[in-house]
């Protein structure tokens, strides 16, 4: 799901200077595969790395998953084809593992192990120097068990190694005409499920249907639906929250969300928080 | 996180309500199934006092409609 944005992108002469040092980085490692999850990050990676190598030295790999939106999976696919970034995808089993499918707070960890070990070896099989993932500079900031998993398995995180932000790659995605620019961050589906609660295909699936259906009632900008049970806590963007606060269009949102399968819907009076159960569960404090 | 105190507090602000709280969770049904407004004009008072009684998320309950007579339509 794309999103259109209110905010000038543009990028900035020291951005422009990241991705040309980004180009630089590629042309010396000499051949790459890219973690691709068509969000943001890993689309502008893998379409800097085609232009720094040619499509014949890069292979973009897409790890499928129930814990992968199908609306995600979709782009990916979609932006792959339509700007030549060749695309492999790899089935991983993470909730065939049962450290996974318990939902400990590092469970990133084990999600990104499965992850890791399934692209290294489709590297080594096809000869590529390094193995790349879309980890930025923001992300240092954030609570990610996952990120040990990839030094692990001596995975580079050159968007993060070379100090791009999260503006800098909208902007510079919008200026390279990746539709991906404007979207909004989409985490995998098992992080709406709060920690220790199994992570099941079941419980992905209602979750997913119910963010698409909401999606269909129109919502834009980041949006979560969190599981809690029988209970769903619908997160809206802060900028559209008091609109979808109406009675009638409150309605429309519990309809949506209870035709997923939850008994109960609330929505979130503070909107969308990027790791709201890690505050809820005191993993992190605000 | 007393749940008396956080629905005390809302009421002194005009927000009559039962609070249900799910660890720090609090989840608000308003007494009236038409306040919505109330809730929107008051929201960051509710967010603030959500806070001081040791929420860190505040959530209002949507229940079911009753044959859609409680809420309009558009």
């Amino acid at each position: 799901m794309l999103m259109a944005s209110d905010a000038t992108h543009t990028p900035s002469a020291a951005a422009a200077e990241r991705e040309r040092s980004l180009i630089e980085w590629f042309r010396d490692r000499g051949s790459v595969l890219v973690g691709f999850s068509g969000g943001v990050d890993s689309v502008y990676l893998a379409a800097v790395a085609v232009d720094a190598l040619g499509s014949d030295r890069v292979l973009a790999v897409l790890g499928r998953s129930p814990s992968v939106a199908d609306g995600q999976w979709e782009t990916a696919v979609r932006v792959a084809e339509e700007f030549g970034i060749p695309l492999h995808v790899a089935e991983t089993r993470e909730l065939e593992d049962p450290n996974y499918a318990a939902n400990p707070a590092n469970r990133c960890y084990f999600c990104k192990a499965v992850l890791w070990t399934t692209l290294a070896p489709i590297a080594r099989a096809r000869g590529l120097a390094a193995i790349v993932d879309g980890t930025n500079a923001d992300d240092a900031a954030d609570y990610r068990p996952g990120a040990r998993a990839a030094s692990e398995h001596d995975v580079e995180s050159p968007l993060a190694l070379l100090g791009f932000r999260k503006d800098d790659i909208r902007a510079l995605s919008r200026a390279r005409g990746l539709p991906t620019w404007s979207q909004p961050s989409s985490p995998c589906l098992s992080s709406r499920l709060p920690y220790g609660t199994a992570v099941t295909s079941e419980r992905l699936r209602q979750v997913d249907a119910a963010e698409q259906s909401l999606r269909a009632l129109g919502i834009e900008g980041d949006l979560r639906v969190r599981y809690h049970g029988d209970l769903a806590r619908v997160e809206l963007s802060r900028a559209v929250i008091e609109a979808w606060l109406e009675p009638s269009r409150l309605a429309r949102v519990r309809a949506a969300v209870a035709a997923a399968g939850f008994a109960r819907v609330c929505v979130d009076l503070r909107g969308f928080r990027s790791g709201s159960l890690n505050v809820l569960e005191g993993v992190v404090h605000e | 996180m007393i749940a008396s105190s956080f629905a005390a507090a809302l009421r002194a602000h005009g927000l009559h309500c039962r609070v249900e709280v799910r660890e720090r969770l609090a989840l608000l049904t308003p007494d009236d199934a038409n306040a919505t407004q109330v809730v929107v004009r008051l929201r960051e008072v509710i967010l603030d006092e959500g806070r001081r009684h040791g929420f860190t998320h505040v959530a209002l309950d949507v229940p079911a409609m009753r044959d859609g007579a409680d809420l309009p339509r558009d």
